[in-house]
């Protein structure tokens, strides 16, 4: 397999060469080595062939920024913002995720822990009951 | 060093798509994958060292966005087979030679594990070393050697007697 994707040095390469000239069933057992060798390749070529919009989605100005296809998508005056800030998607989602974590903090320290205590807990009522009367949340946020 | 950057990128697009078609078996799925690996590389321009090579850097990047899809979408075995769609080619023109064959290949690529898959792509389809495929994909030579020989054997079964398509036509 070395000798049909050329990686043996070039004195290995030349004699491996002359003991399958000399060969049959060498040969034959390297067909299958060959053939993805050869094939494939041919097969692949058309793929090569980049058309010019494709390069340019690839490779437009806004290529680093740009969220890939499936994404949820910014709206200009967001990424405006955010270009002109300078923050990186990144950035804004850790301090967002930050922000999140300090209000949860807060939330716990104030909520009453103790047995007994006059207010109820928050999910000790049947989850089917709670949800009773309260509008529907929108599915996703990337819809 | 961003232009310089992307101009040796330019450079490797034709390449890096072969390498996704392979990889996905599926030409609007290779496109998001090029895309999504430009973007990602741009974004971590700084990460690359001035030196190395950059098209296997990019082949990483491609091969971990790839691995991590495949990961979340929990579709392994899943294979959208090439369709009779046209390959248009860089001046427009519909190019057909071949892509029977392609269509073929991909469905026998498709039936290959992930890892392997990989290794074709890299060292049968691009001719990389064995040395720096085994850099890309994370495994030693050894390992490399012999996920390529049983790809290559299975490969061989499943195409050995695939009619070709040699017409080449144009619109």
């Amino acid at each position: 397999m070395r000798f049909v994707d050329g990686d043996l040095p070039p004195d290995e390469q030349s004699s491996m060469a002359a003991e399958i000239a000399r060969d049959p069933d060498l040969a034959k057992r390297l067909e299958a080595f060959r053939f993805t060798r050869e094939e494939l390749v041919d097969a692949y070529a058309p793929t090569l062939k980049v058309p010019r919009e494709l390069m340019e989605r690839f490779l437009g100005p806004d290529a680093a920024s740009a969220p890939p296809h499936n994404r949820a998508k910014l709206s200009p005056a967001a990424i405006s913002v955010l270009k002109r800030m300078n923050l990186s998607r990144q950035v804004v989602a850790m301090a967002a995720g930050a922000a999140l974590l300090l209000a949860g903090c807060c939330v716990m320290a104030c909520a009453p822990t103790t047995p007994g205590s006059s207010r109820p807990h928050r999910f000790s009522e049947p989850l089917t009951k709670r949800r009773a009367g309260v509008p529907r949340r929108s599915q996703g946020i990337c819809q | 060093m961003t232009d310089e950057f992307r101009s040796r990128m330019v450079l490797l697009i034709p390449r890096l798509r072969r390498f996704a078609v392979a990889l996905t078996g599926d030409l609007d799925q290779a496109d998001d994958l090029v895309q999504e690996t430009c973007a990602r590389a741009l974004s971590r321009v700084a990460q690359w060292q001035e030196g190395t090579r950059l098209d296997s850097w990019m082949y990483r990047i491609a091969q971990n966005l790839w691995f991590d899809h495949m990961r979340s979408k929990k579709v392994r075995g899943e294979h959208i087979a090439l369709e009779v769609g046209e390959i248009p080619g860089a001046d427009g023109r519909v190019v057909a030679e071949s892509r029977l064959s392609l269509a073929a290949v991909s469905a026998a690529m498709a039936k290959l594990p992930q890892d392997q898959r990989v290794l074709v792509a890299l060292v049968c389809i691009d001719g990389v070393s064995y040395r720096e495929a085994a850099e890309i994909a994370g495994v030693p030579i050894g390992t490399v050697m012999s996920r390529l020989a049983r790809a290559r054997r299975q490969l061989h079964a499943c195409l050995e007697g695939e009619p070709k398509l040699s017409v080449s036509k144009s619109a």
